[in-house]
């Protein structure tokens, strides 16, 4: 044997002896045999991905909607709670006897001097046959929106308030309403695009 | 197709270790050129295997290609040319691996291309991108080297005439 072919067998015998260990080596085949079925899972897991989010999103949209519907149950008030409420707080306010700020003696008057009210004081039909004389006005509010309070006299020298309030959407709906609470009578009712309550 | 697989991977790892010379090294080389077949769905064959392994090898290893070094070499000359050194050196592992040790990367991968695999000097010069002539001088140096460090590094049976 040659020194060349010597040399070049004793190259190869090192090189043959020397091999991956088994451990890596099962580990490269599975990198291959995974790459191989990649198309496929990817196919399946993009599927699964897909559908997962769309019921995902369903379930979102049907949890957000009942979420709303139970809100809107017990945000928004019956028609009952809603003529006790006002009710409520027109007597608080008739209860207070607060001094008139202003002191015209008719709506039109009080309209003027009254320039924060997004409406226009309405003189109630139902009320002119009454004979109420008025006293004078003042601003409150009622459910969070501003309100005139006028007091009126009768001939027999009772006093009642007066609350108009621009008919805004909760109120559009108190058409006719009559109530009591805290002791006081109180009527409620629409006229001209105004919310009017009396109280006495 | 498992097994032809396994004899691919054993294929290059070796491949590997003749560049690199370090078990762990090669096998990173392996893995990383291995995955980088299987993401590019290139063919499970040796050539597009060790054309793998050898651009992440030279790209680790630019300064050796752009400066090649030899190493300072211990060897030390017959003084006597009277003596005739027995050319059947007793190889063995231990000693071929210092030997390689002191190979350029080049050097090894050339032997390793022709002694192992067998390819000619016209293949190799494909796979290195060498002039034919510069693969087989090295050829000859390197088994020269190994020689001589083997002569240098054996217990020579020697005969006076």
């Amino acid at each position: 044997m040659s020194e060349q072919d010597e040399t070049d067998k004793a190259v190869k015998d090192y090189y043959q002896k020397k091999s991956l260990s088994a451990e890596k080596l099962q580990q490269l085949m599975d990198v291959a045999q995974l790459a191989e079925k990649k198309p496929e899972a990817e196919v399946i897991n993009w599927r699964s991905r897909w559908l997962m989010q769309r019921n995902v999103s369903i379930a979102a949209s049907l949890l957000l909607a009942v979420l709303i519907a139970f809100q809107w149950m017990s945000v928004a008030p019956t028609q009952e709670q809603l003529v006790a409420s006002i009710a409520k707080e027109i007597a608080i306010n008739h209860q207070k006897q607060f001094a008139s700020d202003f002191s015209e003696a008719s709506y039109a008057g009080l309209s003027q001097v009254m320039t924060k009210l997004d409406f226009k004081l309405v003189d109630p039909e139902r009320l002119k046959s009454k004979g109420f004389e008025i006293m004078g006005g003042r601003y409150c509010s009622l459910d969070g929106h501003i309100a005139a309070q006028v007091r009126l006299k009768n001939s027999a020298g009772e006093i009642f308030t007066l609350y108009q309030t621009s008919s805004h959407e909760t109120f559009q709906t108190l058409t006719e309403h009559v109530a009591r609470a805290k002791g006081v009578d109180i009527e409620m009712w629409n006229e001209g695009g105004v919310f009017l309550g009396i109280a006495g | 197709m498992s097994e032809s697989l396994a004899i691919l991977l054993q294929h290059g790892y070796r491949y590997a270790l003749s560049l690199a010379h370090h078990a762990a090294k090669a096998e990173d080389l392996l893995q990383d050129a291995w995955v980088a077949v299987i993401q590019a769905g290139g063919p499970h064959e040796k050539g597009y295997l060790f054309c793998a392994i050898r651009s992440r090898y030279y790209n680790l290893h630019k300064r050796e290609l752009l400066v090649p070094m030899e190493p300072l070499e211990s060897i030390v000359e017959p003084a006597d040319d009277s003596i005739n050194v027995n050319h059947e050196h007793d190889f063995d592992d231990p000693r071929l691996e210092t030997a390689f040790s002191q190979l350029r990367g080049i050097e090894r991968e050339v032997l390793y291309l022709s002694a192992v695999e067998g390819y000619t000097a016209q293949e190799i010069t494909t796979i290195t991108g060498q002039a034919r002539g510069t693969v087989l001088s090295m050829l000859n140096r390197t088994r020269k080297k190994v020689q001589r460090y083997f002569s240098a590094n054996e217990v020579k049976v020697v005969s006076h005439e």
